[in-house]
């Protein structure tokens, strides 16, 4: 106040002078503000005023925060002292703080009531929930080594060593199920370690009961680390989750420890995510040959398309890998000729139809497809014509006229997997690759070894 | 000189529904940049008041710095877009309580030492908010107050600068700085004489001029307020409260 009674005083408002750009400040407010318009009596907003305050949940704030340890979707977590204890906790708070969406304050309160029913020595325990100044938080354990994260490299070397500890990982998981608790984020960052080296599953933020839509946000992102995430999962929409979702994502860990990154590793989680319900992951064996091949089959069993081909249950999986580990036969059984053949066929669809091409004109001969006897030419052209039918069907710009542009009629016409290619070849010794749809002639190949090659 | 966006009502055409703050709170999706992009824009023009606060709560100016930045990274991850409703206080309440909780949980300097050399998301300089803090006339013995009136005081620069920049760019800047004196009260018939001896117009003409810049700035002014709320019907509400503001110790 002293200091605004000595203030040089605005000539035409009498208000204590403050300049902006040489004009005075109360001037500028007054000629934005209608005097026609009535306003309501305006109270000075309280100084000390934090929205969410509420009395009756305040509490002495126990809590030194000494530094950040973590910052996820569902808020951040710091190392904190707990005064009254003199100990130290791990302290997880929301990022907006008390300006947080009720439906995230929802899904924070109840990530810490699905642990706290959780009583189990792999499971990081919670110790209490508050709110202090506006902010809901709640305290855990705090687990001193970090997480698997930083482990990996090391165990990669030691795949005994990473089993022995992902069997007490994957029972904790099966322990929430029985719970009906799903974890729905199991990834490596998720799985601390502490100082005894004993794995403590934590960060529950998403977990549902076992049956529950996936949860979307408002918008319907799709919620989880999609380089773990099961495909059901990375679909967006409305899908019922099983204990079959942890157990891909359990196998997309064990993968990572084996081979040193995740089954998919793309730039970006868009890209991922793409991948994630299509492709096929590598082989472990073909980034690590020296992995087992039993922990190669466990593994891809886990990370199956569809969840009635993998595991039944988290401790399914958990007896086979201590099988292994007792160097008992495994349960699991790798995938067979075929099944590897059409797994890769999706992997590489533009080099599976050429192999097809090729595998077809190897069958009746490179110089042609001029038919030797009567009934094999009479078997062709009713197979000619069924095929024909087939694709016109499917691909109505593409005329028979167009096709017929082997100057004679095609011998073979032939789909790739996803329809998106139509392939037509004859005794022209030529190969044509159409767009079914468009019915534009996209490639064409002579029948020499090279071209094909 | 008009704004090419100001119709001839005198209002930018949809201007209500499309406030800054109205585009962060509309936006729900993180991923949506948006918001993103809009709240970004409220920071890099009100990053001031938050800084004097800071060193008003006996920050020095590294860690004031380092706190208003750390600050902003906080706010604009995706994560707190994702996580904050918005609608709970105007953007100046929200960003000031929010700040608040961040500074309490006093991690900020662990946050400087590892923040290194990563690009900033808000161009903050430390060394012009210092200069800013150098030349205030006025004290206030509460943080709070004291941000509040800087907040005022930010809002009015931001809204002169554009206008500036605007009769800058039709290369009409000289005309800007002889009438801007004129802008909030009439000139008197000799001095806008003057004015059209200087300008070469005549003096219907300077008049006329003088007019349209009042109206660019106000319309300018209630733009830039609306930015900061979400319902843009209570500018008129925002603006005397504001000037209280301006006038409390």
């Amino acid at each position: 106040m002293t200091a605004m009674n000595n203030q040089k005083k605005c000539d035409t408002c009498g208000a204590p002078l403050q300049s902006v750009d040489e004009l005075c400040s109360h001037c500028l407010l007054q000629a934005g503000i209608d005097e026609t318009v009535v306003l309501p009596e305006l109270q000075m907003e309280e100084k000390t005023s934090n929205p969410g305050n509420d009395a009756q949940e305040e509490r002495t704030w126990d809590y030194e925060i000494l530094e950040e340890i973590a910052q996820g979707g569902m808020g951040v977590v710091y190392k904190s002292r707990q005064k009254k204890l003199n100990r130290v906790v791990a302290l997880k708070m929301l990022l907006a703080g008390a300006f947080v969406r009720q439906d995230v304050l929802k899904r924070f309160l109840s990530e810490a009531e699905v642990v706290a029913h959780l009583d189990h020595p792999n499971i990081v325990p919670i110790y209490e929930i508050g709110r202090h100044d506006g902010q809901t938080f709640f305290t855990m354990k705090y687990i001193e080594n970090g997480t698997l994260k930083e482990s990996l490299p090391a165990l990669m070397a030691h795949p005994r060593r990473a089993v022995e500890l992902m069997v007490k990982v994957i029972r904790a998981v099966h322990f929430a199920h029985q719970r009906g608790v799903l974890h729905r984020d199991i990834k490596p960052g998720n799985i601390l370690i502490d100082a005894q080296g004993e794995p403590r599953v934590t960060d529950f933020g998403l977990a549902k009961r076992e049956g529950e839509d996936v949860t979307l946000t408002r918008t319907g992102t799709i919620m989880g680390t999609p380089a773990y995430m099961a495909p059901e999962q990375a679909k967006s929409g409305r899908v019922p989750l099983t204990v079959s979702a942890d157990v891909y994502s359990l196998g997309a860990v064990l993968y990572h420890l084996f081979t040193g990154r995740p089954p998919f590793d793309a730039q970006d989680s868009l890209e991922v995510l793409q991948s994630v319900p299509s492709d096929e992951p590598k082989h472990p064996n073909h980034l690590n040959p020296s992995l087992p091949e039993d922990l190669s089959t466990i593994c891809l069993k886990c990370l199956e398309k569809h969840p009635s081909r993998r595991y039944a249950s988290a401790e399914a999986l958990c007896q086979d890998l201590e099988r292994w580990l007792d160097y008992q036969p495994i349960e699991a059984r790798p995938s067979g000729f075929w099944e590897r053949r059409v797994k890769w066929a999706r992997r590489k669809p533009a080099i599976a139809v050429l192999s097809l091409l090729v595998v077809f004109l190897s069958v009746f001969g490179v110089g042609g497809f001029f038919l030797q006897t009567m009934q094999k030419q009479q078997a062709l052209e009713q197979a000619h014509q069924a095929a024909m039918e087939l694709a016109m069907a499917r691909a109505p710009k593409l005329s028979a006229r167009k096709i017929m542009l082997h100057e004679d009629r095609a011998a073979s016409v032939v789909f790739n997997k996803d329809g998106s290619r139509l392939l037509s070849s004859f005794k022209d010794q030529r190969a044509r690759i159409w767009d079914p749809y468009t019915g534009e002639l996209l490639l064409e190949l002579d029948g020499s070894e090279g071209a094909l090659s | 000189m008009e704004d090419s966006s100001i119709s001839e009502s005198g209002k930018a055409p949809g201007w209500f529904a499309t406030t800054l703050w109205s585009q962060v709170v509309a936006a729900s999706d993180p991923e949506k940049t948006q918001g993103w992009d809009a709240l970004q824009m409220l920071c890099e023009r009100y990053w001031y008041p938050l800084y004097a606060f800071a060193r008003q709560k006996g920050n020095d100016r590294e860690t004031a710095r380092d706190l208003v930045q750390g600050f902003f990274e906080r706010l604009l991850s995706r994560e707190y877009l994702a996580q904050a409703d918005p609608m709970r206080g105007r953007f100046r309440s929200f960003l000031l309580g929010t700040f608040k909780h961040y500074m309490q949980n006093q991690w900020a300097k662990q946050r400087a030492l590892k923040r290194g050399g990563e690009a900033m998301l808000v161009s903050l300089d430390a060394l012009q908010g210092e200069e800013k803090l150098a030349v205030e006339t006025w004290q206030a013995a509460d943080p709070e107050h004291a941000y509040e009136r800087r907040w005022a005081l930010s809002l009015l620069e931001e809204v002169m600068s554009t206008l500036r920049m605007q009769w800058e760019s039709e290369g009409r800047l000289d005309e800007f700085q002889r009438l801007k004196p004129h802008m909030l009260k009439d000139a008197g018939q000799e001095r806008y004489l003057d004015l059209a001896n200087d300008l070469g117009l005549s003096e219907a003409a300077v008049k006329m001029r003088v007019k349209r810049l009042r109206e660019s700035y106000r319309d300018l002014l209630h733009r830039k307020v609306a930015d900061t709320m979400d319902d843009s019907s209570k500018v008129q509400e925002e603006l005397a409260y504001l000037q209280q503001c301006l006038s409390r110790s």
